[in-house]
């Protein structure tokens, strides 16, 4: 029932407002990865000449097959970003919603779903 | 999904008349019952993941304010529901945000997360225990104050409840003990009175986090790895930011020279001339990081394959594998004058008593730090939290394989080559007895995180998919607390399942300090509301049983 009245209201934002929206939480979606992600996931090299340890671990996952970083994925679906927010993945702990609300959740998956990082791009956060 | 649990001793009824009580009281937002939001105050590190045996929260409450933790601590004590405050809530390899005792209702004090003071002319900070060292490092850039903090290795963790852990850092004596360095509480006790110790006990003055005793005995110690109240604000001294930082490693060619070198480490840190020192040794594997970093070491593992070596066979070992036994870093803190001339001084002195030795400037750095030299550097030994120690879970460094988590095991021994030996040589053989490979030798290196004593020790890996190997991960966990505490060497903090064990060998005349204790907690927390178990310290109505959950 709740999925049914969800795409009903989803069908009744036209599509250009439904963008900014995104647009908009990605833009805080952004601030909100450096916040609480960045520490792990962001690119930049670490001691050693590493990379921080979210990113080698993928790096060691993927083997470059995606990129490492998680703002250079484009193949990130929001639920699955969602998901490892709240269960964590191997050494990754899950985030409280005191630390991290539902909302602030979504923000966060919308900036690093496909195709958001873009829209937070184009919406001024460069 | 986890199992509903319920406190001891209390009623399904009576849970769900409190839980209607604290949603009034904190708003129904913030009171977390149903088994998904449950989930996040797991401990994804445990031994004991989705066994009967983890430890589970029956509720998770979040105040936002000081009174509104002083409410729920009230109707707490109306219904018997006990109560486990958490900080942060990233007390990883500890707990994380689990409670000591299944079915305890976990008070998560995250959104008390005001800096109320930062001062850089007097050099403390007054924050909430909410506040991570991400946020009060953020908030010393933002205002642009010349303070370093002190951080634990991991950032998301905070001032507060590390340091109420006996949690530690990585710069100078004085600030890495968190606890040593706090001035000043404000606690919830466990009838809901809101007290305030040293001088914020005199309402007229300003000394609350300079003159940390006040008059009188002083209480502060009871909130330290222990359950008498729930601390809402704390004081920590900061140190002054320095103009510069300098390491230098020392280099000391035979394993005798071990004594030698611990003197002159001692000398120089506690006259207060060096930061954090790291030893390590040449002649054998990091054990930091699941001892399983690197190739293997062939011509050790023989060294070690049929027992703890002599001290004749350590020594040829050294003198077939060449160069120096020891590597010792020291780090200087203060202007460019002054720490060259502590390096300077540390090279005459220690050259003057060992012969052979050689030394090795390390990195000089204006302060602070550029954006190239942090990429370089283990920034907590600069103030700066991170979150760089997670690289010993990174699949490289096991084998290819993630790891879920891990479990630290550090011991607490004396500052002297025979205290170290003896350590390393405890550690080893309980490694052998559980029919694990040892990864400890007569070259595993102490850490150093409090001035007057080493710690040795090393990560268990957990898993969540594998409750066989957590079952051996946790006899060896179990193990090794054992013969280290028999040994003399006690852990200078405990995950929730070992705090009551590790509790029980602090037997002088007959458990009188336990006893002790157990007479504050019941004069203090009649209803035994407040995290019954921490450290092995139960309420009377509790202490039979141990509290299984109900």
């Amino acid at each position: 029932m709740r999925i049914v009245l969800a795409i009903a209201l989803c069908c009744l934002i036209p599509p250009a407002q439904a963008a900014a929206a995104n647009s908009a939480a990605a833009v805080r979606g952004r601030e909100l990865f450096e916040h609480w992600c960045s520490a792990c996931h962001a690119p930049e090299p670490t001691e050693d000449g590493r990379y921080l340890p979210g990113t080698n671990t993928l790096q060691n996952r993927y083997k470059g097959r995606v990129p490492a970083a998680l703002e250079q994925r484009t193949d990130l679906t929001e639920a699955y970003i969602e998901a490892v927010i709240r269960s964590g993945l191997h050494a990754m702990p899950r985030f409280r919603k005191t630390e991290i609300s539902d909302r602030q959740m979504h923000d966060i998956a919308a900036y690093l779903a496909k195709g958001a990082q873009g829209a937070a791009r184009s919406d001024g956060a460069t | 999904l986890s199992k509903t649990v319920l406190p001891p001793d209390v009623s399904a009824a009576s849970f769900a008349a409190a839980l209607e009580q604290f949603e009034r009281a904190i708003g129904a937002e913030w009171v977390f019952s149903n088994s998904e939001d449950l989930e996040l105050y797991r401990d994804p590190y445990s031994f004991f993941w989705d066994t009967p045996d983890e430890r589970l929260a029956s509720a998770a409450l979040a105040p936002a304010t000081v009174a509104e933790v002083q409410k729920i601590v009230r109707i707490a004590n109306q219904y018997k529901t006990p109560l486990y405050p958490i900080s942060t809530g990233r007390n990883l390899t500890y707990g994380t945000a689990a409670p000591v005792m299944g079915g305890s209702i976990v008070v998560d004090l995250k959104r008390l997360n005001k800096i109320i003071t930062v001062d850089d002319k007097r050099h403390y900070a007054l924050v909430e225990p909410g506040v991570s060292y991400f946020d009060l490092y953020r908030y010393i850039q933002d205002h642009g104050l010349k303070v370093w903090i002190d951080c634990a290795e991991a950032g998301w963790g905070g001032p507060v409840g590390n340091a109420l852990d006996h949690g530690v850092g990585l710069t100078t004596a004085p600030y890495r003990d968190h606890f040593g360095a706090h001035c000043g509480m404000e606690v919830v006790l466990p009838d809901g009175e809101l007290m305030r110790t040293g001088m914020g006990a005199m309402p007229n003055g300003e000394l609350w986090q300079e003159f940390k005793y006040g008059q009188g005995p002083w209480v502060d110690g009871l909130f330290g790895q222990g359950n008498f109240g729930i601390v809402t604000k704390m004081g920590f001294w900061l140190m002054p930011q320095p103009e510069a930082q300098f390491s230098g490693r020392v280099y000391f060619p035979r394993y005798s020279d071990l004594q030698a070198l611990i003197e002159h480490l001692d000398y120089l840190e506690n006259l207060g001339l060096i930061g954090y020192p790291s030893l390590d040794s040449p002649m054998g594997a990091e054990t930091l990081g699941f001892g399983q970093a690197g190739q293997a070491d062939r011509p050790l593992e023989e060294l070690m394959a049929h027992g703890w070596p002599s001290r004749d066979r350590i020594e040829a070992f050294c003198d077939d594998r060449g160069g120096p036994v020891w590597r010792l870093t020291l780090r200087f803190y203060g202007s460019e004058e002054t720490v060259k001339a502590g390096w300077a001084y540390a090279r005459r002195r220690i050259a003057g008593s060992v012969t052979g030795v050689t030394f090795e400037d390390g990195n000089f750095y204006h302060l602070p730090l550029t954006a190239e030299e942090r990429q370089k550097e283990h920034l907590a030994h600069f103030g700066i939290p991170s979150l760089q120690l997670f690289k010993i879970v990174e699949p490289d460094l096991n084998n290819g394989e993630p790891l879920d988590g891990h479990a630290d095991f550090w011991a607490v021994l004396p500052r002297s080559a025979a205290g170290l030996l003896e350590g390393q040589r405890v550690i080893f053989e309980t490694q052998r007895r559980m029919g694990v490979k040892p990864t400890f030798n007569p070259f595993s290196c102490p850490q150093m995180f409090y001035a007057r004593s080493f710690n040795l020790g090393y990560s268990l890996a957990t898993f969540r998919s594998d409750p066989e190997a957590n079952k051996k991960g946790l006899a060896l966990y179990n193990a090794l607390v054992v013969a280290c505490a028999e040994a003399g060497f006690p852990q200078y903090r405990s995950n929730i399942y070992t705090q009551e064990l590790a509790a029980s060998f602090y037997s002088f005349n007959g458990h009188s300090l336990q006893r002790f204790r157990e007479v504050l907690k019941d004069a203090a927390d009649p209803n035994g509301i407040m995290a019954p178990g921490r450290y092995g310290i139960w309420p009377k109505r509790l202490r039979a049983s141990k509290a299984e959950p109900g």
